[in-house]
C-alpha cells in the first residue's frame, strides 16, 4: 500500500546549522505517527516543511505517490494538509462557527449562511467526537476548547494528514484524555495524525509508530507495540537517561517554618475569589508539591506569595512576621525567589540579554550597579558565571534571551533565582515543555536546593512530578486544598477522586455558561 | 530563492559584492540601504517632474551644505527637531506613545518666556539656565497632566497627549494676543525676551546658536543614560515586557511617570530652544510642526539617541536643502515631503528585514 505521505531525503540548512539531514519519514492511512526528539532536534523545522511554511534544499515530498512541491500553507491544505500549532489562530471575537467557516464561509447569494454552516460543523464534530458549541465566542473557551476548535476547522476542510505541534503542552490532563479519543475516532475514520511530543507516556499511549529524530537527523522509526520508554528515551538523548529523578526517602527531618500562610484568600483577574482561604507552612528543607488542575487557583496563590497580587484575606507569615502587604521587591529581600510559569511572558524578557536577564532583579545591587550607575563588566561575570555554573546553552551573554531554547531559559531563570541565597523558593509548572535532559537538571536542582536548606513550594499539573519530588503533597481544588498528605501516606484513589471532583465542578461551571 | 533574493535585496544594495555562503551584510546596513533606495525611488519622482535627479539632488547638497550659512541654518533646524525626537524616542523606549511634542515645545517656550520678560535682571549664565530649567519643567509638567490621567484613570496617552497640544497651542494664542502683548507692537507677540536669556550665537553672520551643543549634549547624555544606568535598565524591561517588570520588584507606574516627565521636559527644551536662540519672543506659529515630525524622526532613529541625531539631521538637511532645490532646478518643494514620506516608509519597512534575521539567527541559535 502506498503511503499517505512519504518524505525522502529532507534536507534544510540554516546559516551555520543543519536543521533537517537526509530526513526519510512515510506516515500510512489510518496511522497515527509521533515525531519524538528534544527541543531543537528539528521537528517543528520538519513540520513547517510538510506544512509548506519552509521549502527544503533537497529531497521530495510525496503525497499519495504524487510528488509535490508545497509553497504555502494553501498548497498544503488544498492536499490535505493541516496543522494545528501550539499557538492557534483563532479570531477570539468571532464565534466557534465563524472561525471554522473562516477563509471558507457558506453563501447564499452574498449572505452567509449561519445555519447551514452551523448544521455541517455540528455533522462533522458528531462523527469525530469533538465537543464543542458552535455559536459560543471563541474567546469564552478554554485553551483544551479552542484546540479542539482547531482540529474541528481542519477536518471541516477536508484534511486527511493532520499534524499537531506538543498538542498536549498546553492542556489539562483530562483535555488531553478528550484529544486522545478524538484522535483515536480519526485513526477509525482513516485520517493520518502526526503527533510531535516529547511527552514519552503519552506517544506510548496513543501512536502506532514513532520516529525519532535527534540533531536534524532520523535515529529510528519503530512501531510502538515493539518499544518501551527506556528504549525511546534513550534513542532521543543519545545515551541512558534516569527517568525519574525523585526524592530519596531517608532525607533529614524538615527544619523550622520559614514561611506560613493562614486562612489566605485571594482575587483572580476577573474579580472572584480565587484562593478561598488556604493554610500552609512552609518548612526549610522541605518540598511541598501542590497539585491539581489548571486554573483552580494555583497561578494566584504563587503570584500572591510572590508579592504580585495582594491578598484579600488571610495572612502570609515569614519567620514569624508579617509579610502579607510586602511587595514583590521586599519579598525577594527576605530571600523568596519564584519562578513563574510563563517563562517568556514574566521569568524572562526575551528581547534583552542573556547578561540582562541574569541581572533582572539584582541589577540594583551591588556591584551590578553603584550610585544608579549599571557596572556593565560585572553583570557580564556574573552571567558568564551563571551560565558555566547552570550549564545553559547560549551562544554568548550577550545574544538576546529570545535565542535560547524552552529548557535553556529555564535554567537561566532558575540560576538567577537560586545562584544568590534562597530561604523559600516557589516554583510553578517547573518542567513544563521541557525535554527530557532539560527536566532531569531541573528536578536535580529543586532536590539540591531543598537539600540546601531551602523550602520548596512545588506547584505542577504534572501530578508525576509532584509525587517524585514532594514531601508534602496537596491538592488545589476551586481555591482550596481538598487533600494533604505527606508522600508516604498518598492514597492514589483518594488524590484521583480530589482531581476528578474537580471535574464535576467545572461541568457545572459550562452548563451554567 | 524568492526570499533570498528579498534578503539580499534589503541588506546588500548598499554593499553589493560577493555571496559567498555564509556572508552576510551586517544588519546595521540595513537602514542605511532603506536610505538609499528612499532616494532612489525619490529619484524617479523627480524624473517624472522632468528635471534630472542628479542635479536636484546636487542642488538639494548644495542648498543643505553649500555654504557657511546653509551649513548653520541646517544645524539651526536639527536643534528643535533633535531635542523633540528625543523626547519622543524615550517614551516609545517604555511603550509610551507621547505624540504631545508640539505642545510641550511650545509650553518650553512659555517658561523661556516668562524668564525672558519678567526675570532679565539676572546675569547671562544664570538667565539662561534659569529658562532652560523652567522649560523643561513646564514641558515635564504639561506631559505629567497626560501621565496623571494615564496612571490615576488609564486614560490613553496617545489622546491626552494630542488634545493637550491644542490646548498649548489656543494658551500661547491667548498670552500673546493679552497679557504678554508687546503694548508697542500691533501683531499678537511678545517684547523681545532679555539679552541675559538668550543663547549666544556661534557663528558669526549666521542663527546658528548655542541651542544645537544643548541638544547635542542632551543626545549624549540621554545615550549614556539608557545604556548605563538602573533607570534605563528599567525603562527597557518596562517597555519590552510590563510583567516580567513587576515580578523583578520594578514599579512600572513609577518608572513610567519619570519616563513621560523626562520625555516632556526634552520636547520642552526643545521650545526653550526655538525661543531663547533664534526668535527671543513668543510668537505663534513657534513650533512649525516640530512636535509632529519629532515622531517620524523618533520611528527613523529606532528610539536610540544617535539614530533620532541621524535623523533629525536628515530631516534638516532635506527641509534647508529642499528650498535650495526649489530654487535652482524649479522642483516643487513638495517633493521634499514626497522624500520625507519615502524615507520613513523604507526604513520602517526595511523592519522586515532585521526581523526575519533576528528569527534565522534565533534559529539557527536554538536549533
Amino acid at each position: 500500500m502506498t503511503p499517505v505521505m512519504q518524505l525522502s531525503g529532507i534536507t534544510k540548512r540554516f546559516p551555520g546549522v543543519i536543521a533537517n539531514d537526509g530526513i526519510d519519514f512515510d506516515l500510512a492511512e489510518g496511522e497515527i505517527h509521533a515525531l519524538l526528539g528534544e527541543n531543537g532536534a528539528g521537528k517543528t523545522t520538519l513540520m513547517d516543511i510538510i506544512y509548506g511554511l519552509l521549502r527544503p534544499d533537497e529531497g521530495e515530498i510525496r503525497v499519495r505517490g504524487q510528488l509535490c512541491h508545497l509553497r504555502s500553507p494553501l498548497d498544503a491544505l488544498a492536499r490535505g494538509i493541516g496543522m494545528v500549532h501550539q499557538h492557534f489562530m483563532l479570531v477570539s471575537t468571532l464565534t466557534v462557527a465563524e472561525n471554522i467557516m473562516l477563509g471558507q464561509e457558506l453563501t447564499r447569494g452574498p449572505f452567509l449562511a449561519p445555519r447551514e454552516a452551523s448544521r455541517r460543523i455540528a455533522q462533522v464534530s458528531s462523527q469525530y467526537g469533538i465537543d464543542v458549541h458552535p455559536s459560543y465566542e471563541v474567546s469564552q473557551l478554554s485553551v483544551g476548547e479552542q484546540q479542539r476548535v482547531e482540529i474541528l476547522r481542519l477536518l471541516y476542510r477536508g484534511a486527511e494528514i493532520l499534524i499537531l505541534d506538543e498538542p498536549t503542552a498546553v492542556i489539562t490532563p483530562p483535555e488531553a484524555e478528550s484529544l486522545f479519543c478524538t484522535l483515536a475516532s480519526m485513526r477509525r475514520l482513516g485520517k493520518s495524525v502526526i503527533f510531535i511530543s516529547h511527552k514519552l507516556k503519552e506517544v506510548m499511549a496513543i501512536s502506532d509508530r514513532v520516529t525519532v529524530l535527534r540533531r536534524g537527523k532520523v535515529v529510528g522509526t519503530v512501531r510502538t507495540g515493539e518499544t518501551d520508554e527506556r528504549q525511546l528515551a534513550q534513542m532521543m538523548v543519545g545515551r541512558d537517561v534516569v527517568l525519574s529523578v525523585a526524592r530519596s526517602g531517608e532525607g533529614q527531618p524538615p527544619g523550622a517554618v520559614v514561611a506560613e500562610l493562614r486562612g489566605l484568600q485571594v482575587q483572580g483577574d476577573r474579580g472572584n475569589l480565587a484562593v478561598k482561604g488556604v493554610d500552609l507552612a512552609l518548612r526549610a528543607g522541605e518540598i511541598v508539591g501542590v497539585a491539581g488542575v489548571d486554573g483552580n487557583g494555583q497561578p494566584e496563590l504563587a503570584e500572591s506569595l510572590a508579592g504580585l497580587r495582594r491578598p484579600c484575606g488571610g495572612q502570609m507569615l515569614i519567620r514569624g512576621e508579617d509579610a502579607t502587604k510586602r511587595d514583590a521587591l521586599q519579598l525577594a529581600g527576605c530571600g523568596l525567589r519564584y519562578v513563574p510559569a510563563d517563562r517568556t511572558a514574566r521569568g524572562a524578557v526575551p528581547s534583552l540579554s542573556v547578561a540582562d536577564n541574569a541581572v533582572l532583579k539584582s541589577h540594583r545591587e551591588r556591584p551590578y550597579s553603584r550610585y544608579g550607575i549599571l557596572n556593565h563588566p560585572a553583570i557580564r561575570r556574573f552571567a558568564q558565571q551563571l551560565v558555566e555554573d547552570y550549564d545553559v546553552r547560549c551562544p554568548s551573554v550577550e545574544a538576546p534571551a529570545a535565542s535560547l531554547s524552552g529548557g535553556n531559559l529555564q535554567k537561566l531563570i532558575l540560576g538567577r533565582e537560586t545562584a544568590s541565597r534562597a530561604d523559600i523558593l516557589i516554583v510553578e509548572h517547573p518542567t513544563r515543555g521541557l525535554d527530557v535532559s532539560a527536566t532531569e537538571y531541573v528536578r536535580r536542582l529543586l532536590l539540591s536546593q531543598a537539600d540546601a536548606g531551602t523550602a520548596v513550594l512545588l506547584i505542577s499539573a504534572d501530578l508525576e512530578e509532584v509525587l517524585a519530588l514532594s514531601d508534602r503533597v496537596a491538592v488545589m481544588h476551586d481555591g482550596r486544598f481538598v487533600y494533604e498528605a505527606p508522600r508516604e501516606s498518598v492514597d492514589l484513589g483518594t488524590l484521583g477522586l480530589a482531581m476528578a471532583g474537580l471535574e464535576q465542578a467545572r461541568g457545572r461551571d459550562c452548563t451554567e455558561l | 530563492m524568492y526570499r533570498a533574493l528579498k534578503t539580499r535585496l534589503g541588506a546588500g544594495s548598499g554593499a553589493g559584492g560577493e555571496q559567498r555562503p555564509g556572508w552576510r551584510p551586517p544588519a546595521d546596513l540595513i537602514p542605511v540601504a532603506a536610505v538609499l533606495l528612499a532616494f532612489m525611488a525619490g529619484a524617479g519622482l523627480i524624473a517624472l517632474a522632468g528635471v534630472s535627479p542628479l542635479r536636484a539632488y546636487a542642488n538639494l547638497l548644495l542648498g543643505a551644505f553649500g555654504s557657511r550659512n546653509a551649513i548653520a541654518e541646517t544645524l539651526v533646524k536639527t536643534t528643535p527637531l533633535l531635542l523633540a525626537g528625543l523626547g519622543t524616542a524615550v517614551a516609545f523606549r517604555g511603550r509610551i506613545v507621547n505624540i504631545g511634542a508640539e505642545g510641550q515645545i511650545l509650553m518650553g517656550a512659555v517658561g523661556a518666556t516668562y524668564v525672558g520678560l519678567y526675570m532679565g535682571q539676572l546675569t547671562p549664565v544664570a538667565g539662561i539656565l534659569l529658562a532652560i530649567t523652567t522649560g523643561f519643567v513646564l514641558g515635564a509638567l504639561w506631559v505629567g497632566i497626560a501621565a496623571a490621567l494615564k496612571l490615576r484613570f488609564g486614560a490613553s496617552e496617545l489622546i491626552t497627549t494630542l488634545m493637550l497640544n491644542y490646548i498649548a497651542i489656543e494658551l500661547v494664542g491667548f498670552l500673546i494676543a493679552g497679557p504678554w502683548k508687546d503694548p508697542k507692537a500691533f501683531n499678537p507677540f511678545t517684547a523681545l525676551i532679555a539679552p541675559a536669556v538668550r543663547l549666544p550665537v556661534l557663528m558669526s553672520g549666521t542663527r546658528l546658536h548655542a541651542g544645537i551643543i544643548l541638544a547635542l549634549l542632551a543626545t549624549a547624555v540621554l545615550s549614556y543614560v539608557l545604556r548605563h544606568t538602573v533607570y534605563g535598565f528599567q525603562l527597557g524591561v518596562v517597555g519590552a515586557n510590563p510583567k516580567a517588570a513587576s515580578y523583578s520588584g520594578i514599579h512600572n507606574s513609577r518608572v513610567i511617570l519619570g519616563t513621560m516627565l523626562l520625555s516632556g521636559g526634552l520636547a520642552g527644551l526643545a521650545g526653550v530652544s526655538e525661543l531663547a536662540g533664534l526668535h527671543y519672543r513668543l510668537l505663534g506659529g513657534l513650533s512649525a510642526g516640530y512636535g509632529y515630525t519629532a515622531i517620524a524622526i523618533a520611528l527613523l532613529g529606532r528610539g536610540k539617541p544617535f539614530g533620532v541625531l541621524a535623523a533629525a539631521f536628515l530631516f534638516a538637511a532635506l527641509t534647508v536643502g529642499g528650498d535650495g532645490m526649489q530654487q535652482s532646478s524649479a522642483v516643487p518643494v513638495q517633493v521634499v515631503m514626497i522624500i520625507e514620506g519615502l524615507l520613513l516608509l523604507f526604513v520602517l519597512g526595511s523592519e522586515v528585514f532585521r526581523a526575519r534575521r533576528k528569527l534565522a539567527d534565533s534559529k539557527r541559535e536554538g536549533a
